[in-house]
């Protein structure tokens, strides 16, 4: 009996694994297809599909837009996420607990509504759509995680290293920037890191607010309008690779630094 | 570098609450004064003030004869040691010490070089490059100070700075900390709530009892001629008998439970009326056992109730006849063995008592 819900259990979270990994799987396996069509049989493995995604000058093109856009839009959320949070954390402010569920509340609105508000507005103003746009829309959606991250972090403890710290002659902007910030990096860090991963594979509000110049994402919907392509599956997979090891780079660093404290 | 401190008829409220009530305060340029007193009596409140992180509502504050009282922390000429050392976690120990020579503009050499220093009287050569967190409590608590130390302040503040260490440890950290006064000849303002601990480090001892100073003075006056029935009671064990006194020309006459007796003077310091209720206070270590020599204070014959040996006494509670049955406590030789119910007769020398007024309550 035990033996039977032991093996019941296994299969389970083997089907749940499967469930959320099979598709990922299915895609990389693809990519790796000679033949022109990423369906059964596998006839691979070959490299093709990648030369030609790194031939393709569109591509590459995109996939250098949507660096761009993660790692800058990612850096402004993080500052302005940042300094909101070292605001409201330390200084007496009206209405504090409003002005943080302000800040935080676009994580619970849909990326189809910011991003169809702030169309409406660039256009309202003449505002004209391009990866300045894009970048915008991506600080609008990562700044609450960024603030909630390092707002999270900002304990008492803090609160006394910053006063000997302004004890010993520091003026304010010397605290913030040569005490509070190398303090708090590692949660700053992981919210840059969080920021670009979900820059990189965004797609709705990078569709609406770009126009000639488009993020990869926006680049691989409109190849995918043309069909099944093992090419697309390379750069599918290309995207992955990056969001992983994005992923593993922070996992590394903040469980370095929980260690250490 | 060296100042004085003092404090002129500071008040602190926060919100409802009253922290400080009109303290008025001065400490010699070079003392290590300790502020004594409970949790809640006010004594950290007042180090803030001092430090510049806290503005008093009312009264000032005079640090070398200059009026720090709107000064901010980073402009005053003191720093501070926290009970939680506060050291900066990002940084190297030399880097922690010299960040106040940093903050000056020293150049990195000159500072560089001042920090190891620092660091080589706070007994932690060679440890530079260490970080914070590889150091045990008492280690952080010298760099601590080091930090603290380096940017030469007239006035050193000491939140608790030992609060957190075992016994051991304390008391090693004491003497270090009066041998580290006496050597930079700093200012030092101690607070604790260990009079023990005040008694070891300070010249000068304030004791604190809600918002109010309640007594000051060297330890050895506060111990053995406190002014209060507070301080008497906060600097270690006593006993209290109420009395009735008169005064006499140059003498105080006594009439309490043990009888009519007549003390010299100098047994009071307190401002009570003449004649008028007051309390006898005697410590423990002056109750003597045996016949009452002539002069003496006879408490007449007492039971032991409790007894225990505590090292370099026996730690006893008797209960007096000439007290219906009253307790006392009594520090009996460590060679005398008594067990207890045991009947003693008890006396005093009356050149160690102390008359101090009547108080309400304990």
């Amino acid at each position: 009996m035990r033996r039977a819900t032991g093996w019941l259990a296994a299969f389970y979270a083997a089907a749940i694994y499967a469930f959320i990994f099979l598709p990922v799987a299915v895609l990389v396996l693809f990519s790796f297809q000679e033949s022109r069509l990423p369906v059964p049989p596998f006839d691979g493995p070959s490299l093709a599909w990648y030369r030609a995604v790194l031939e393709d000058r569109r591509l590459t093109e995109a996939l250098g837009n949507s660096l761009l856009v993660a790692i800058l839009s990612s850096m402004v959320a993080a500052v302005l996420g940042f300094l909101a949070a070292y605001g409201l954390a330390r200084y007496r402010l009206p209405a504090s607990g409003l002005q943080r569920a302000l800040i935080t509340a676009p994580l619970s609105v849909s990326y189809l509504i910011i991003g169809l508000g702030l169309l409406i507005m660039f256009s309202r103003l003449g505002v004209p759509r391009s990866l300045v746009t894009v970048g915008i829309g991506h600080v609008v959606i990562n700044l609450p995680l960024c603030f909630a991250i390092t707002y999270s972090q900002m304990g008492a403890h803090q609160v006394n290293i910053e006063r000997a710290a302004r004890d010993l002659g520091a003026r304010d902007r010397q605290v913030l920037l040569l005490i509070t910030a190398p303090m708090l990096m590692p949660a700053i860090l992981a919210g840059f890191l969080l920021s670009v991963t979900f820059s990189w594979d965004e797609f709705i509000i990078a569709f609406l607010l770009s126009r000639f110049e488009v993020t990869l994402p926006v680049e691989i919907w409109s190849l995918l309008r043309s069909g099944l392509n093992p090419e697309n599956n390379a750069v599918g997979s290309i995207v992955f690779l990056f969001s992983f090891a994005l992923v593993i780079v922070m996992e590394l660093l903040l469980l370095r630094k929980a260690r250490r404290s | 570098m060296t100042a004085e401190v003092e404090i002129r008829g500071v008040s602190h409220r926060f919100g409802e609450t009253v922290a400080l009530r009109n303290v008025t305060l001065s400490i010699g340029a070079g003392r290590f004064a300790v502020l004594l007193g409970p949790s809640g009596c006010g004594k950290t409140t007042l180090l803030s003030v001092l430090g510049g992180f806290l503005f008093p509502t009312e009264g000032r504050v005079l640090i070398g004869g200059r009026d720090v009282t709107t000064l901010p922390a980073a402009r005053r000429p003191t720093t501070t040691v926290f009970q939680d050392y506060a050291l900066f976690p990002h940084m190297t120990l030399g880097a922690n010490v010299a960040f106040g020579l940093r903050m000056r503009g020293v150049a990195r050499a000159a500072r560089n070089a001042r920090a190891a220093e620092m660091l080589r009287l706070v007994g932690l050569e060679g440890a530079f490059d260490r970080r914070p967190h590889e150091l045990s409590g008492g280690q952080r608590q010298r760099v601590a100070l080091a930090r603290a130390l380096a940017v030469e302040p007239e006035v050193l503040l000491l939140d608790e700075p030992l609060g957190a260490l075992d016994l051991k440890l304390r008391r090693q950290m004491q003497e270090e900390l009066k041998a580290i006064q006496r050597r930079v000849g700093t200012t030092f303002v101690h607070v604790t709530h260990d009079q023990e601990e005040a008694m070891a480090i300070a010249d000068r001892i304030v004791v604190m009892n809600a918002g109010r100073v309640m007594d000051q003075g060297p330890p050895e006056q506060l111990y053995l001629r406190p002014r209060s029935r507070f301080s008497a009671a906060f600097m270690g064990e006593a006993n209290f008998v109420a009395v009735e006194v008169r005064r006499e020309g140059g003498t105080i006459r006594i009439d309490s439970p043990f009888g009519e007796h007549r003390l010299p003077a100098t047994v009071s310091d307190g401002d009570f009326s003449v004649s008028g209720p007051a309390e006898l206070c005697f410590r423990p270590e002056h109750v003597a056992c045996g016949e009452a020599p002539e002069g003496s204070i006879d408490l007449g014959r007492g039971t032991v109730r409790d007894i225990a040996f505590s090292g370099s006494h026996r730690r006893a509670r008797i209960t007096l006849d000439a007290l219906d049955g009253g307790e006392i406590l009594a520090y009996l030789p460590q060679a005398m063995e008594v067990a207890a119910d045991a009947g003693l007769r008890l006396h005093l020398d009356p050149a160690r008592v102390i008359l101090l007024p009547r108080e309400e309550g304990p």
